[in-house]
């Protein structure tokens, strides 16, 4: 991202109105650019001033009064008259209450049409929300450019569309980069890494460290994927950073690897030994698959067939 | 909606009482315009209480106190104008200062700042006091005020143009008392 694409983004950012992804992408150019930090952190002086208490008004006693004994009044009329707005009415009569100022009923005007509108970004709220609307920011964005993503996802994809897992696993992915995110259990070791999984999943996942191969195990977390709780390893590959997804298949149908390039990262996906495997990483894909080709050695295959 | 729901959705909407009326007063930049202009929100948002749909009632209800303002704005464009100075400035709380960002800003005095919220026209002030200090988000705002996202973004980064166009002007000039104005 250079500073011509960059201006644009730097408000919405702020707002907390970027996707997620594009988010990090922005982070990234102003860990290079001066100029855009610096206009940052003016923004950001600014929303800090704005955001005084002192520059708030507060409600008057006396309006407090007011309003509460205006309500007292509507609940009364509102016993003996119907409801104004039928619920069916839903959004256009609310933008019809809202549309309409004082006095006039709220038929007098055309409603609204309550807008959704998707720009460059999610909705600014709270929790789950945060990582629903990045996903389906994410979703968007991988409809509307590059190649699509493999089909060949969990086994739930009934309905979902092609790709849905995979647009998981990648979100997955830039979730756990944010900071605090990435590991619930840190350590190299695999004696370690394994059993920490033992009575928070229900099944055991493959746990190896391949430092010797130049794929060091990091740590591990429980993450959430496929409508189901997932193991997600942590490698480290120089600076890189690469995650595997592994829960149960619900068939014992093995896959080759399937792969594709989202957006400068790289996902693969099999299946072997009874388990999903998704891994995700920034890694060129060469290396990634030689990542695969050692974890597939390595992961152990089902009895039938070896 | 039965009579307990009503009860409680009413004392919901009553939680954002000072969000109506910061929103009103900045917009009316009168307190008894604001009160008026809540008062009827209030009740339009009970009456209407039924067109609620998903989403977040706070906004919603914020977009009703926005309607009103402005009904009452075009109602009355002279009356807006009418501002009293008063002599002292309400202080904020000091945790602020611990942010090296909000640092910056504190020492030019939020009297400045006030007085270039204040002089903001209308449409730039209504996105940037829902956007800032209300929290509300684009689309929020968008559904608000009954633009496009993209007009929301576009006037939030002007508004945000002026005002620190506006302080870079003030900073220079210190300490003239008598246009301070009363904050409730």
């Amino acid at each position: 991202m250079n500073c011509i694409e960059a201006k644009p983004l730097l408000q919405a950012y702020l707002d907390g109105e970027l996707g997620l992804e594009m988010a990090l992408e922005f982070e990234r150019h102003l860990e290079q650019c001066a100029d855009c930090a610096r206009e940052r952190a003016a923004l950001a002086s600014l929303s800090a001033a704005l955001g005084d208490p002192a520059l708030r008004f507060a409600a008057p006693e006396a309006l407090r009064r007011r309003v509460g004994a205006a309500l007292a009044g509507e609940a009364v009329a509102g016993a003996t008259a119907p409801a104004a707005a039928s619920p069916t009415t839903g959004g256009e009569a609310l933008a019809g209450a809202a549309a309409t100022g004082g006095g006039r009923a709220p038929q007098a005007r055309a409603p609204r049409p309550w807008r959704r509108w998707w720009l460059i970004g999610g909705a600014r709220i709270a929790g789950w929300a945060v990582a629903g609307a990045a996903l389906a920011m994410l979703a968007l964005i991988t409809l509307s450019r590059g190649p699509s993503l493999p089909r060949a996802g969990g086994d739930t994809l009934s309905g979902g569309g092609a790709g849905v897992v995979a647009r998981e696993v990648l979100t997955s992915h830039l979730r756990s980069l944010m900071p605090g995110h990435l590991m619930d259990v840190v350590s190299t070791d695999q004696h370690t890494v394994k059993p920490w999984f033992n009575g928070r999943i229900d099944f055991s996942p493959p746990v190896n460290d391949f430092a010797a191969d130049g794929f060091s195990l990091a740590g591990g977390r429980l993450d959430y994927l496929d409508r189901r709780a997932v193991a997600a390893l942590v490698y480290r590959r120089r600076k890189h950073i690469v995650n595997v997804f592994v829960w149960p298949a619900a068939d014992g149908a093995e896959s080759a690897v399937e792969s594709a390039a989202h957006d400068g990262y790289n996902l693969m996906h099999w299946r072997r030994g009874g388990m999903n495997y998704w891994i995700v990483s920034d890694l060129n894909a060469q290396e990634l698959g030689e990542f695969a080709r050692l974890l597939r050695v390595d992961a152990p295959l089902p009895a039938s067939h070896s | 909606m039965d009579g307990e729901e009503a009860q409680k959705f009413e004392q919901s909407l009553l939680e954002w009482l000072n969000d109506a009326y910061n929103l009103a007063r900045w917009l009316l930049r009168d307190d008894q315009d604001a009160q008026d202009a809540v008062q009827e929100a209030f009740v339009r948002a009970v009456r209407f209480a039924g067109g609620f749909r998903g989403g977040d009632r706070r906004a919603w209800l914020l977009a009703i106190v926005r309607n009103v303002c402005y009904t009452l704005l075009s109602r009355n464009r002279a009356a807006a104008d009418n501002v009293t100075f008063d002599e002292e400035i309400h202080h904020g709380s000091a945790d602020q200062a611990a942010d090296p960002e909000a640092m910056v800003f504190n020492r030019l005095d939020r009297e400045a700042l006030f007085g270039a919220l204040e002089a903001l026209p209308v449409e730039f002030r209504e996105t940037i006091v829902m956007r800032e200090m209300e929290g509300l988000s684009y689309q929020e705002i968008a559904g608000a005020a009954g633009i496009p996202i993209g007009t929301v973004m576009s006037r939030l980064a002007r508004a945000r143009e002026r005002l620190r166009l506006a302080l870079r002007g003030k900073a220079g000039e210190s300490g003239k008392s008598g246009r301070l104005r009363q904050i409730r």
